[in-house]
């Protein structure tokens, strides 16, 4: 059964700036002793960017993330795609997952569209003989023609949307995650990407998709969460969360801060 | 399809007044997880490893050629220096040389493109969940091929000063498989270890151009017998020397030191011990670093 499940997670970004160096550590050790140095390790400067998230999305699951800028979404989806562990709690995930976080996924701007197909399935964790199963599919969908012959250098933004699309979603996954590159698309991609999530979402799926439009969350999805600092601050049917999402615009700006709240940890 | 089906993540052990905390559940060790699920997806790292090699030669006219001349010019003209100063027939020198040299090459661009590789794969490890050994073993496999290429100056020299294979070649195939069992654990430390620490990038290039001088490849190991301290800190315990010489005696014809094959399976099992160690520690940390 596709599940999400997030139990009291926390993300911590440790913050190095320019003493991302070998030499300074040695350094503070030599001058610190045993005891500073310790202290001076444990009291590193973090960034909380997930705080305390529980949650638990089922199969036909269609959520929507919104959220001021640096309120948490793209971490929230890093942490579910498994390229981020957790600093605290637990997330089990069942199904099997493919996310467009980025645009693209290891794609080779110099190579054409049809190598780049076969390199991003790789990267998907497509086996070859799946690959070129599913090329003509995946060429078909983009409508990119005799462009896929092109270098990819050559593409514009929406049309590296639509083939990096089509490569995320050629693989069935049971766990779609989306993050903000829906936009360069045209109306005309976005009705079949649309169709292409429904579809998925017959076969028992779920989705979780962030977004600054809220349109594009009231067509795509049917649940939504509002993340603020990286905290829950209201989850539930689309409508109610984009209604307190607005309304929280203007009045409580401090509240709901770009800037997670800075927290000591470990490194 | 290589996704799991189920995945559990686990706390980083947090300190409380003092004492720390483990994590007590059983999950696999990260090393080996990471080193399964890597090797399993051979295509991509071969296909990445592939395309890297084209892009460095793409729109160039004669390619990897490039590689084979500018080996071919350093060892042609490095070797009549040296065979002049040392009195050394050329004859003799430059095979000797050419094939440490070769070997040497594969020794520093994996311990030097092995530290910034999880860097530059961090577009691709923070949007897929990806094993990062698939990054090292592209490294790997990307100068090898290049080996491949640089084999060719030394062919050349063999055809030219008549050396002859011997039944002792045969055992290069197992030189490469001991030198690059020590590559993988040495990239897979330094990669984790540079994605913390850039320094140790800089570190790494300034070690090995002095270990380059400091090693027997232009020179031969036996040069140092009159001096028994040099000998033994130079050659016998030095890790570089075992590392070209299972690669270089077999190139010559001869076979290696047993004790070389000996000295390389300790590094290994004590390398990868120290990597499966150090991983166990940051593994789950290694994406925020990048």
């Amino acid at each position: 059964m596709t599940s999400i499940a997030l139990d009291r997670v926390c993300v911590d970004f440790p913050i190095y700036d320019s003493d991302r160096s070998l030499r300074k550590l040695l350094f503070r050790a030599g001058v610190g002793g045993v005891v500073r140095n310790d202290e001076t390790r444990r009291n590193r400067l973090t960034i909380r960017a997930l705080d305390n998230l529980s949650f638990e999305l089922r199969a036909g699951d269609r959520l929507g993330l919104i959220g001021h800028n640096g309120a948490g979404k793209s971490t929230l989806l890093r942490l579910i795609s498994g390229s981020y562990r957790p600093s605290s709690g637990t997330i089990s995930i069942s199904g099997e997952v493919a996310s467009l976080l980025t645009l693209g996924v290891g794609f080779d701007v110099d190579d054409t569209g049809l190598e780049n197909i076969y390199t991003s399935c790789l990267f998907y964790g497509m086996a070859p003989a799946q690959i070129r199963e599913k090329t003509a599919e995946i060429a078909e969908f983009t409508e990119l023609g005799e462009y896929l012959r092109m270098p990819v250098r050559t593409y514009s933004s929406g049309m590296q949307v639509r083939l990096s699309f089509a490569i995320a979603t050629a693989i069935d996954p049971n766990i779609l995650l989306l993050d903000e590159v829906l936009g360069a698309g045209d109306a005309h991609f976005m009705v079949k990407a649309q169709q292409r999530i429904e579809q998925l979402m017959g076969r028992a799926s779920l989705m979780v998709l962030a977004s600054h439009s809220n349109a594009v969350i009231r067509q795509l999805c049917n649940k939504a969460m509002f993340l603020c600092a990286g905290h829950i601050e209201e989850f539930g049917p689309v409508d109610t969360v984009i209604a307190a999402y607005e309304s929280g615009f203007g009045s409580s700006p401090s509240r709901c801060g770009p800037v997670g709240s800075a927290a000591c940890g470990r490194i | 399809m290589s996704l799991d089906l189920a995945r559990e993540s686990h706390p980083i052990p947090q300190r409380a007044g003092g004492a720390r905390r483990t994590a007590v559940r059983q999950r696999p060790d990260p090393l080996i997880a990471d080193l399964c699920d890597g090797l399993r997806r051979w295509h991509l790292w071969f296909n990445l490893a592939w395309k890297d090699i084209r892009s460095r030669y793409r729109r160039t006219v004669i390619g990897p050629f490039w590689t084979v001349l500018s080996t071919g010019t350093l060892v042609g003209g490095l070797g009549f220096v040296n065979a002049t100063l040392w009195h050394v027939e050329l004859r003799i020198y430059l095979p000797f040389f050419c094939a440490g040299y070769i070997a040497w090459l594969l020794f520093v661009t994996v311990v030097n493109e092995s530290g910034p590789s999880l860097i530059a794969a961090e577009a691709s490890i923070k949007a897929i969940r990806i094993p990062y050994s698939i990054f090292i073993f592209r490294v790997l496999t990307r100068n090898l091929i290049v080996f491949g290429h640089n084999l060719v100056v030394l062919v050349l020299l063999a055809l030219i000063f008549t050396v002859r294979p011997t039944a002792s070649t045969l055992l290069l195939p197992v030189g490469l498989a001991f030198a690059m069992v020590n590559y993988l654990w040495i990239g897979l430390l330094l990669a984790a270890i540079c994605a913390r620490f850039r320094d140790v990038i800089q570190l790494v290039a300034n070690a090995s151009t002095v270990l380059f001088f400091v090693t027997p490849i232009f020179w031969r190991p036996e040069q140092l017998d009159p001096v028994p301290t040099a000998r033994f800190l130079l050659a016998d315990t030095n890790f570089a020397y075992h590392l070209v010489d299972v690669i270089r005696a077999p190139l010559l014809g001869t076979a290696p030191d047993p004790l070389s094959y000996g000295y390389l399976a300790a590094a290994a099992v004590l390398g990868f011990t120290v990597t499966a160690l150090f991983l166990r520690r940051v593994y789950d940390r290694i994406a925020y670093w990048l």
